[in-house]
């Protein structure tokens, strides 16, 4: 969690298993703690080119792609085959004009607002070489901060509440050697990705501790 | 007579986020009284322990706000009494005398 966070300045005690487990449903299959707290809050960044960074006091953290998707649905409740295919659409949007490719991403902070959306924003990426359907096979992994395979370390907004900006955040403070406790130590970050909101429409930034 | 009382945190509880009316020493009180008392929260189960911890009172149950019809199956009373800011929470009706005679002299607006 961020420390300017919710949980982390007013409620600061660890969720349990046994927490979670009792928490009362809001809309099966997502109970209470699936959904994020809505806050007041509000953040700063600075954007220059990359050759003005370069002599500016904090380490620089440079973008190398910006992407954006926004589908039409075809009724209020997408179903599972146009989430899949609107977010693998944007996955490869998203490494094409960055550059890169899955195998590149150091770590991903992508949208939490609702738990299970992170679900179809990482296979969409193949964040890790994964597919669809595999999300919590591949949550059995070490997707700890100390693991290979760092899931949402900011903690997001379930974890700090809703900013939708948390993920950004922690994308450029890993990358500069800032996040603190947060610090994913099992991968080296170098290349990040974060964005969202929806499955079907968002906004997402790729990026780098080093020019593309 | 048995009785039981739950409370909500959120709204309810001066220790609340936001507080509410009702303080932990009414809690305490009602608690040395002999009746049987527990918080019922959307907060964690964990976080709700902690306050008791914190204040040092022993809850006979910690529940989940959904989880306050295990409670009655649980606990054999004459009375549930129910309180808190959400809707199903809301005491019905006034409440018993005897709930009136421990919490109504520290605040007798709130009942």
């Amino acid at each position: 969690m961020l420390p300017e966070g919710y949980w982390a300045q007013h409620r600061p005690e660890q969720l349990t298993e046994e927490d979670y487990l009792a928490a009362r449903w809001i809309a099966k299959p997502a109970s209470l703690f699936n959904n994020y707290i809505p806050i007041m809050v509000a953040a700063t960044y600075l954007f220059t080119t990359a050759e003005r960074a370069k002599d500016m006091k904090q380490k620089p953290v440079y973008i190398l792609n910006h992407a954006s998707s926004k589908t039409t649905a075809r009724s209020l409740t997408p179903t599972l085959d146009e989430v899949a295919a609107e977010t693998a659409r944007t996955g490869r949007k998203i490494y094409e004009g960055a550059g890169i490719t899955a195998n590149d991403l150091s770590f991903e902070n992508m949208y939490d607002g609702f738990a299970l959306f992170h679900q179809f924003h990482i296979e969409g990426l193949g964040y890790r070489g994964m597919k669809f359907g595999d999300a919590l096979d591949f949550y059995q992994t070490d997707i700890s901060i100390e693991g290979s395979n760092p899931i949402l370390p900011s903690g997001g907004n379930i974890g700090s509440g809703r900013s939708r900006f948390w993920m950004h955040t922690d994308c450029t403070q890993q990358l500069q050697g800032l996040a603190g406790a947060r610090t994913i130590t099992g991968v080296k970050p170098e290349i990040a990705v974060s964005g969202g909101p929806m499955p079907l429409g968002g906004n997402f930034t790729v990026w780098s501790a080093t020019p593309a | 007579m048995v009785i039981l009382i739950s409370f909500d945190i959120d709204g309810t509880l001066d220790v609340g986020d936001p507080p509410g009316v009702l303080t932990i020493e009414m809690v305490r009180r009602v608690q040395q009284k002999g009746f049987l008392i527990g918080s019922c929260s959307d907060r964690p189960l964990s976080g709700q322990r902690a306050i008791s911890e914190q204040y040092n009172i022993p809850v006979n149950f910690v529940v989940s706000k959904h989880m306050l019809p295990d409670v009655k199956a649980k606990f054999e009373a004459d009375v549930y009494y129910p309180i808190g800011d959400s809707e199903d929470l809301v005491p019905s009706g006034r409440p018993p005398r005897e709930v009136i005679k421990v919490l109504a002299p520290s605040h007798r607006g709130f009942i």
